[in-house]
């Protein structure tokens, strides 16, 4: 006897597969998305336009600037003759730092004088600004102590003092080159199951709402439950392979290791996806039109995993309510399972309490989905 | 001929207002992408979670730590003698970073000889990491000043103060707030964001119900029928950017520095691209779900390569390349320009041309093959 589960199932396998664009999509888009990650993103700030005023000209001006040049952090874009000029390409946004270097620089330096430099921020993007003017500052520092060295070096012979006086030796543990995609393919599994389960399964139940199709079924004599589950296994089975394609690309094209046991990553992703289609299920109860029914999935699904699960931001620094909030958020406790596994090589003991969350979530979801779905067609 | 296109603009009205999970989204959508990216995207990082190993137990050592908390960018979560604890701390996410000071380094620092401490961070958020040693790179180099000066002084030298004074200015946002970059960049995000699927949707669902047909035997014209069913997306779009403007400027206390009618201006112009690639979507895709994936596929380089969190400079070349072909990164320098910086058309136009071409060129590419599908 066949189980009306499998038949249905099987009709909605077969419409997935006869809907070749959906298909190359779900595994184009994950893809594209680990590219641009792996290959794009970096978070550090380097290469920061900066345009130069020199009214000095003079050898010490020129060793200034020449620091800047040199600086991975830095490029000069031009140098100008006015401040105009100067004040023109921070307006235009072409230079973000403008350094004005005063035309008794040299002077005031040789004579054991302070000098002053300006240094003008466009302060707008104030991270990139907080970042890059720290960066000035350390060349400025070392360039000042450099002269002073220079001016003391008979000084420190006497005095026998080795410099510097505190030496830091920085130790990165479980992502020593500080790569950013070793951080991201976790967040990157958490986010991709989330789209293809969350917005694919809601979409695609209302759209049998939509166009009517779904009461042909409620009045075979199928159970609500096995339809169901035999609407959303299809879709189970496309976000497990998209999970298991970006561990292997990234694998392969990045070389991101899995520290920990495949076992127990295999069945982490599998617990979580529960919760993730029973999402789905539940958005495609309260909306009426495909349209609703993706911009709703979008906002209580991708939003959320891309922006409180710690995938990019991390949690702590958020403001208290919104830490709060990120507590029912799963993909919170998802990314954190991955990046035990992937990163920290970290066996169960370390995160068995997001686990156990994790199936809670997908019980209390599938469970609320199953009643309000069959509420909604009675 | 207005009528006609009234007529498509009232059905498509009708439409939407019956449409309450639709209408619902329309007004949630904006207010919660601010709400959630002014609070979490434009937090400064701070506090950082630090774990203290202090062999030393010297004034030395506290001077040390003292300096790292009087910073303000880190916190101490905990003291300890052994070296486990931790480790634990940062494997179980307590600390982010582990301070070790070993037992000879307040000799070393009183002798004159370089004393070495450990710093253990952990590296599994590549960005906050390095946010963190730049941070703790300043408070070392902060001491290590003050412990030459107090050496030199000791020994009865007194240091040539020469150096270099750096006077910073700062423009365009002074107290350096995150959320004053975020809000224009979200208004352009959730024109985007919204306007590509809803307007791909809006005709592709006339598509997959057959209902395009009925509309084709009408005596309206392709142009009419593009007009009538993409006019009421505008508005929608106008409205959720005015939505977030609103709540920018009296939630977030955002200024708005430029011209607000030029900002509607160049937000009009964007809009209209944005329609474009939706239109587009909607011509080369046969199904709802289908333009629901491609519409995320075109979104996902506009907000990750356009500037919006990320600056474009520090970007690999061939992603900087590539970057030219995204409407975003045209607007968002436009929109930050105006709202920020209150800069006008002058100043703009090298912009606003390149998003003017880019809209251009996907309008007439969309048009045509428009009018192929639905003609």
């Amino acid at each position: 006897m066949r189980s009306p589960l499998l038949a249905i199932a099987k009709k909605e396998f077969i419409q997935i597969r006869r809907d070749r664009a959906t298909i190359y999509m779900v595994f184009i888009f994950p893809l594209m998305m680990l590219i641009l990650y792996g290959f794009g993103i970096r978070y550090d700030v380097k290469l920061v336009p900066i345009t130069v005023l020199d009214q000095d000209r003079s050898a010490e001006s020129r060793q200034y600037i020449e620091r800047f040049s040199r600086s991975p952090y830095f490029q000069i874009i031009r140098n100008v003759q006015s401040y105009d000029e100067l004040q023109a390409d921070i307006d235009r946004g072409t230079a973000r730092i403008g350094i004005v270097v005063p035309p008794n620089f040299g002077e005031r330096l040789s004579s054991n004088r302070e000098a002053t430099i300006q240094v003008i921020v466009d302060g707008a993007d104030s991270n990139t600004a907080t970042i890059s003017l720290g960066y000035v500052s350390s060349i400025t520092r070392e360039y000042s102590t450099s002269i002073m060295m220079t001016q003391m070096e008979g000084l420190l012979r006497r005095t026998n003092l080795s410099l510097p006086p505190i030496e830091v030796e920085p130790r990165i543990w479980f992502n020593p080159d500080l790569k950013s995609v070793n951080f991201i393919v976790p967040g990157i599994i958490a986010v991709i199951m989330m789209i293809i389960g969350t917005v694919l399964t809601a979409v695609t139940i209302v759209k049998e709402k939509e166009q009517g199709t779904i009461e042909q079924m409620v009045s075979s004599p199928i159970k609500r439950y096995e339809l169901m589950i035999g609407k959303i296994i299809p879709f189970a089975a496309l976000a497990y392979l998209d999970f298991l394609l970006i561990v292997v690309a990234s694998y392969f094209i990045f070389g991101v290791e899995i520290k920990g046991s495949i076992v127990v990553l295999l069945i982490a992703a599998f617990l979580y996806l529960w919760g993730v289609l029973g999402l789905g299920v539940l958005i495609s109860t309260i909306t009426n039109t495909q349209m609703a029914a993706m911009l709703t999935a979008i906002i209580a699904s991708m939003l959320p995993s891309i922006l409180l699960s710690g995938f990019i931001f991390p949690i702590q620094q958020m403001p208290y309510p919104l830490q709060v909030v990120t507590m029912i958020v799963p993909a919170r406790y998802f990314v954190e399972i991955l990046r035990d596994i992937y990163l920290k090589g970290l066996g169960i003991e370390a995160f068995w309490q997001e686990m156990i969350y994790i199936v809670l979530f997908g019980v209390v979801v599938m469970t609320a989905a199953a009643r309000r779905f069959k509420k909604t067609l009675d | 001929m207005y009528k006609r296109t009234l007529e498509i603009i009232r059905k498509e009205f009708i439409q939407i207002s019956r449409d309450s999970g639709l209408k619902r989204m329309v007004v949630i959508t904006p207010i919660l992408q601010l709400l959630l990216f002014g609070y979490v995207v434009a937090t400064e990082i701070r506090s950082l979670r630090m774990f203290v190993l202090d062999r030393s137990h010297s004034e030395e050592s506290r001077r040390l730590v003292e300096r790292f908390v009087a910073s303000g960018y880190f916190v101490i979560v905990g003291h300890t003698d052994n070296l486990d604890q931790v480790t634990n701390a940062i494997n179980r996410d307590q600390a982010l970073l582990g301070l070790v000071i070993p037992t000879d380094y307040a000799e070393n620092v009183r002798r004159g000889v370089t004393a070495k401490i450990q710093l253990l961070v952990d590296g599994s958020n590549s960005n906050t990491a390095t946010i963190a040693l730049g941070y703790a790179g300043g408070v070392i180099a902060a001491e290590n000043n003050d412990l030459m000066k107090a050496n030199f002084r000791q020994r009865g030298f007194r240091l040539i103060e020469a150096g270099i004074k750096q006077e910073e200015r700062i423009w365009f946002n002074p107290s350096l707030r995150a959320i004053n970059y975020t809000v224009p960049g979200i208004v352009c995000l959730l024109l985007m964001e919204m306007m590509v699927p809803l307007t791909a949707f809006s005709i592709v669902k006339e598509r997959e119900r057959g209902t395009i047909e009925q509309l084709m035997v009408t005596p309206i014209h392709a142009g009419e029928m593009l007009l009538g069913k993409t006019l009421p997306y505008v508005l929608i779009g106008l409205f959720d950017a005015t939505l977030i403007v609103t709540v920018g400027t009296f939630w977030f206390g955002v200024p708005i520095v430029g011209s607000v009618l030029a900002m509607y201006a160049y937000m009009t112009l964007f809009l209209s691209v944005s329609l474009g690639l939706g239109i587009l979507i909607a011509t080369i895709v046969a199904t709802q779900q289908q333009a629901a994936l491609t519409a995320q596929f075109a979104l996902v380089p506009n907000i990750l390569l356009s500037g919006f969190m990320f600056p474009i400079e520090s970007m690999p070349a061939p992603v900087q390349a590539i970057t030219h072909i995204l409407p975003m990164r045209y607007i968002l320098v436009i929109m930050r320009g105006v709202i920020m910086k209150g800069l006008s058309l002058a100043q703009l136009w090298d912009q606003a041309l390149a998003l003017a071409v880019l809209g251009t060129i996907v309008f007439s590419i969309s048009w045509y093959r428009f009018r192929k599908v639905f003609g």
